[in-house]
């Protein structure tokens, strides 16, 4: 197997190495053989040795870490579908319906970022970095499943190239990719991301709602109790917490974001820092409006914050979107504010902002705009305690 | 005695804690020069192909600083000068003679060592050919004798791989060690001596000279990062190894280089590590057992795996280099590499089981994936010994910003390539550092 593979490579690199018919397509070549073949490459000069942790290896245990997500929620999207609790459809057929859902949104997600990336590599000669393997996973998995395929071209373009590409690429972006894909589907199609419609792909006669929690906290009266409201439409805290609820294909479940991020805590790959920081910031928040709600009419003020932590994308955001470290500070210290202010962020525009039901997205693109400034001051901080040799 | 342990840093599977034994000493035919080692100098040879040097005869001198020299190693005829490109002296080669011959030196015995004045000795220092031993902080080169330091830094340890143990290199040789120790207080008030604190040999035998005994991570024991955490300000501080200490002690007393010196090798594919007690400008062939047969392609490096250069099989050992690390090069391709459990994979990230299982791990010199752009994930900031915050001051000198990166703490880069080794983006920090360090004081000597 290792040596038919190698001879495939071998005696196919001739057309794009140098003077070869292909010359210019060497980093698609590169790219693909890469993903069979770790380089011989050496070192040169100290060290002499290198650490075997690569790129490739750094974005494929996030992808293995956003494997639960991906299986529970192509699971959840084909039984609300078909019907939800209403129905009871069997685990085989949610499991079916979910990849019916699911597949073209990926394959479509992966096809034209890829497509973009190769354009990209090919024009301005650099290599294809493994940071889209990840983009091009999270983003059909923020994703309605009703999403529309020419409009989840559309937003993936948007965001390889506005997001990443005309910054230089992975590493040089300052806003995570699929985030930015995601928020310009949203004000550029507002029919095909909200409204309660969109989390259901095929209503049945029994007429289901596919009102997320979201949404019935966002328009709940005044006098209403949110979490009875919930509860009356099958969304209470256990619910919300599993994940069995409407809502984007991979982002229903708090449960399966929790076992993400023991795996990247484990791993060490995403910074646990900004996660922790991102709940307390929800707490804190969400405790303080609680203490404020005698002042206002708004019953949402009075929702108790732990249903904020399972509610809408903000799990899925912090685990998996946050903690991108391109596009997040650095700094310990400055990873906690971060987190922080995305918690705090997210009660904020869902509590005070009904036009915009899911707040998470928008804090962390906020917050991933405010990076580079945590992270100077935190720099600055640190560097007080530096005596300067110079 | 005050003792101190540091917390950052890696320790590479390849330096397994069983002591090193010892092995027969080969007498080798030939010794080596390599200039290369001597940063920042221009050498410019006083000998000729052919010509015969005695122990301690000058081969060449830096064009720079005409009094620094630097002495033959052994006597015997010059049967080889390498150039390189510019005219660059790669390589002197000496064939030994049957019988040493020694040049006469200067000898500062220990009653003269109360009278001789500091210039006479730092004199006595530099025309014996023992100058290049000391070397200064922030920039690693050999020591400036007209600027006397604040404080001098001794090594007797070092848990780098692969590093002699000072069971080796002092027995029977104390009296040497002390007096190279009197010459340094003679030239500083505050010498610093540090030692390995697990290390009970060095502990009972030179328990007052010591000043800190230390634990911790490779590079606990290089002087940047002590002088970083016990003084703050890592220059002015001179730095030399307690072999080096060893020599020049020995040299003074008797008039004559001492030419001896212990080296340990190890690697991959070398089961136990071993010293092996040979002379300075010893060829790589003379430290091998003769029985060694490798597996695979083998890359050999005078000096630990982080920081040494890289020799030939039938090469040289540095001047400063008491290690040798044979290592396999590891060119060749791997399926589905970043696929693998990684049982066998070293790594400082918690990405591989290798971190739960540490069995039969396999250390090579391939660079385990491509160079990409940094993102940042902070493992280079996670290892430094010195807190710099690597990806930022890299980005800074990137950006051509000096004065930033040299807030960061860049003089202080200990130059421990811990950076390098650990960034999966493959970026060479530690070469940017250095670069940009070297290019600083190009500058400064220039002004």
């Amino acid at each position: 197997m290792k040596n038919l593979v190698k001879k495939f490579f071998d005696s196919n690199r001739k057309h794009f190495s140098e003077n070869g018919k292909l010359e210019k397509l060497e980093p698609l070549f590169e790219a693909f053989e890469t993903i069979f073949f770790m380089p011989a490459e050496t070192t040169s000069g100290s060290p002499h040795v290198k650490d075997s942790l690569d790129l490739k290896r750094f974005m494929s245990i996030v992808i293995l870490a956003i494997v639960p997500c991906m299986i529970f929620g192509i699971y959840n999207s084909g039984r609300i579908s078909l019907g939800g609790s209403l129905q009871n459809p069997s685990l085989l057929a949610s499991f079916q319906e979910g990849l019916i859902i699911f597949i073209p949104l990926l394959v479509i997600s992966y096809a034209v970022g890829l497509f973009w990336e190769g354009v990209f590599a090919v024009v301005r000669g650099h290599k294809i970095s493994e940071g889209f393997l990840v983009t091009g996973l999270l983003y059909p998995l923020i994703l309605p499943p009703t999403m529309p395929w020419w409009q989840t071209a559309v937003g993936i373009s948007f965001g390889v190239i506005i997001g990443k590409e005309i910054f230089g690429g992975t590493g040089r972006n300052f806003l995570n990719p699929a985030l930015t894909a995601r928020a310009f589907l949203f004000f550029a199609y507002p029919a095909s991301m909200s409204g309660d419609s969109v989390w259901v792909s095929n209503a049945g006669p029994d007429g289901i709602t596919g009102a997320t929690a979201l949404a019935l906290s966002g328009t709940a009266e005044q006098g209403e109790n949110i979490a009875s409201v919930l509860a009356q439409n099958n969304l209470d805290f256990f619910n919300l917490f599993t994940g069995f609820t409407p809502g984007s294909i991979g982002e229903t479940s708090a449960l399966m974001c929790l076992i993400g991020a023991f795996f990247l805590i484990l791993t060490g790959v995403a910074s646990w820092r900004t996660m922790a920081g991102g709940v307390v910031g929800i707490l804190a928040t969400g405790f303080l409006l609680n203490f404020l709600s005698g002042f206002s009419s708004n019953p949402y003020l009075s929702l108790n914050p732990f249903y904020h932590l399972v509610m809408g994308g903000f799990a899925f955001g912090i685990v998996y979107m946050a903690t991108d470290p391109v596009s997040s500070p650095g700094i310990h210290n400055a990873r906690w504010v971060y987190g922080f202010l995305i918690g705090m962020l997210t009660v904020l525009i869902r509590v005070f902002n009904p036009a915009y039901p899911e707040g998470a997205m928008l804090a962390i693109l906020f917050m991933n705009l405010f990076a580079p400034l945590l992270d100077h001051y935190a720099i600055k901080i640190r560097l007080k305690k530096r005596v300067i040799n110079a | 005695m005050k003792t101190l342990h540091l917390k950052k840093g890696f320790n590479h599977p390849l330096s397994v804690k069983t002591t090193p034994g010892f092995e027969e000493t080969v007498k080798p035919e030939k010794i080596g020069l390599v200039p290369s080692v001597f940063r920042g100098i221009k050498p410019k040879l006083l000998v000729e192909k052919n010509e015969s040097v005695k122990t301690g005869t000058p081969v060449f001198f830096d064009k720079n600083n005409p009094d620094l020299i630097f002495t033959s190693p052994g006597s015997g005829k010059i049967t080889d000068i390498q150039t390189g490109k510019k005219r660059i002296i790669k390589k002197i080669e000496i064939l030994l003679d049957e019988n040493e011959d020694y040049e006469e030196l200067f000898s500062v015995t220990e009653s003269n060592l109360r009278t001789i004045s500091q210039n006479d000795l730092i004199h006595a220092l530099l025309k014996n050919g023992l100058w290049p031993f000391i070397r200064s902080l922030p920039f690693r080169v050999i020591a400036d004798f007209n600027k006397l330091p604040d404080k001098i830094y001794i090594k007797l340890s070092d848990n780098a791989p692969f590093y002699p143990r000072p069971e080796a290199w002092l027995k029977q040789r104390l009296k040497g060690f002390y007096h190279g120790l009197s010459v340094m207080k003679k030239l500083c008030s505050d010498v610093i001596v540090y030692a390995d604190q697990d290390n009970h040999y060095i502990r009972s035998e030179c328990q007052n000279s010591i000043n800190y005994l230390i634990s911790g991570k490779y590079p606990s024991f290089d002087p940047g990062v002590i002088a970083y955490r016990t003084n703050k300000k890592t220059s002015d501080i001179w730095y030399l190894d307690g072999q080096s200490i060893v020599t020049i002690g020995e040299t003074l007393l008797y008039g004559r280089f001492s030419t001896k010196k212990i080296f340990v090798v190890g690697g991959q594919e070398i089961k136990f590590p071993y010293h092996v007690s040979s002379r300075y400008g010893a060829p790589v062939t003379s430290l091998l057992k003769t029985n060694q047969n490798f597996i695979n392609k083998q890359r050999f490096i005078s000096g630990d795996i982080y920081t040494g250069f890289q020799t030939e099989k039938d090469g040289y050992t540095g001047f400063y280099e008491s290690g040798l690390s044979v290592v396999p090069e590891g060119d060749e391709k791997e399926l589905f590499a970043f696929l693998k459990l990684g049982i066998d994979k070293p790594s400082f990230s918690n990405t591989f089981v290798s971190k739960i299982f540490n069995k039969g791990i396999k250390t090579d010199c391939n660079t385990h994936g491509e160079k990409r752009a940094c993102i940042n994930c902070g493992y280079c900031e996670r290892v430094c010994p010195v807190d710099i915050l690597p990806q930022f001051t890299m980005k800074a000198l990137h950006a051509d910003e000096i004065d930033l990166a040299l807030s960061h703490g860049l003089l202080d880069c200990t130059e421990c390539s811990l950076c390098s080794y650990v960034c999966p983006s493959k970026i060479s920090l530690k070469e940017i550092f250095t670069e940009a360090k070297a290019k600083y004081l190009k500058e400064e000597e220039a002004e």
